[in-house]
């Protein structure tokens, strides 16, 4: 199985997505704002494929 | 136990179309075939996490302020387990690639999988069938419900099956003509065509205030790609 810069990028945005998630499911309460903080991270990533050809 | 354990298998049956597309592109003799299909499994996590995430946001938003709910979600503990499991084992697939050993990564992978289904049915997580719908195809034709079953499953494989090709074949077209990654096309464009169902539905239980369903329909089937699908990938992928 070939890695590259996307499969590293996808692992560590979903790792640190998690990580928030996790800190918030253990306190029962997740604000609303904590969850869309991926939509950065999927519009950072989309630029980068089809606007910077990464 | 069988209903218990056909609970906690049910993300393998809502994935197969993420399935179909990997087994599809590995298997098309396409150049870029096997990086679309590692596309797709490492891709879904990611659309869950950034825009499944933030569309549930979004949603509780607005839900928020049209006076439907509170601003925040509330959530059961009993979502740290699987949290636990994909923080820890999804960034592991990338280990094969540096230090080798991919095939028996790949069975030890699949051995978590079992094992995490296994400890969720010990701790009676599993969720509960009550009632199955019938079949479309029963209800429309009103015959008998084994073989219209029978007929509508045919049917929708038949139909997933020529969706993956055209979608995997879309997907090696865009990326060549634009001279982009097949890997990073098919890893944001796969995954966001087939995330819409546990995406709409986590939507529509997270404005309705239905905080851990919410999350927890698109919990199942990351756990699913972070180990079951890379394990998969490691033993079928060169």
């Amino acid at each position: 199985m070939r890695l590259d810069i996307h499969a590293y990028m996808s692992i560590s945005t979903t790792v640190f997505i998690s990580f928030i998630l996790l800190y918030f499911i253990s306190k029962e309460r997740i604000p609303w704002y904590c969850l869309c903080t991926g939509s950065l991270f999927f519009i950072f990533y989309t630029v980068l494929i089809f606007v910077y050809y990464i | 136990m069988a209903v218990l354990l056909l609970g906690q298998f049910s993300p393998l049956f809502t994935s197969l179309p993420e399935l179909t597309v990997f087994l599809v592109a590995i298997l098309s003799g396409l150049d870029s075939g096997e990086e679309i299909g590692i596309g797709t499994i490492l891709g879904q996590p990611f659309m869950a996490s950034s825009l499944s995430y933030g569309l549930v946001g979004f949603s509780a938003f607005f839900g928020h302020v049209l006076g439907k709910r509170k601003s925040y979600l509330e959530v059961d503990r009993s979502l740290i387990l699987p949290y636990i499991l994909i923080t820890v084992f999804f960034p592991l697939p990338a280990l094969p690639a540096v230090i080798g050993f991919r095939h028996v990564f790949g069975f030890v992978f699949l051995a978590i999988f079992a094992l995490y289904i296994w400890t969720m049915y010990e701790r009676r997580q599993a969720d509960m069938i009550g009632h199955a719908e019938l079949p479309y195809f029963c209800r429309v034709l009103s015959r008998s419900h084994r073989v219209m079953a029978s007929v509508q499953l045919a049917f929708s494989v038949a139909l997933l099956y020529y969706g993956s090709e055209g979608l995997v074949s879309a997907v090696d077209l865009v990326a060549r003509e634009l001279g982009l990654s097949p890997f990073g096309v098919a890893l944001i464009v796969i995954p966001a065509a087939t995330a819409i169902p546990e995406t709409a539905s986590a939507l529509i239980w997270g404005y309705r205030g239905r905080d851990t369903l919410s999350l927890g329909s698109l919990v199942g089937e990351k756990v699913l790609y972070s180990t079951f699908y890379p394990g998969l990938a490691m033993l079928v992928t060169s």
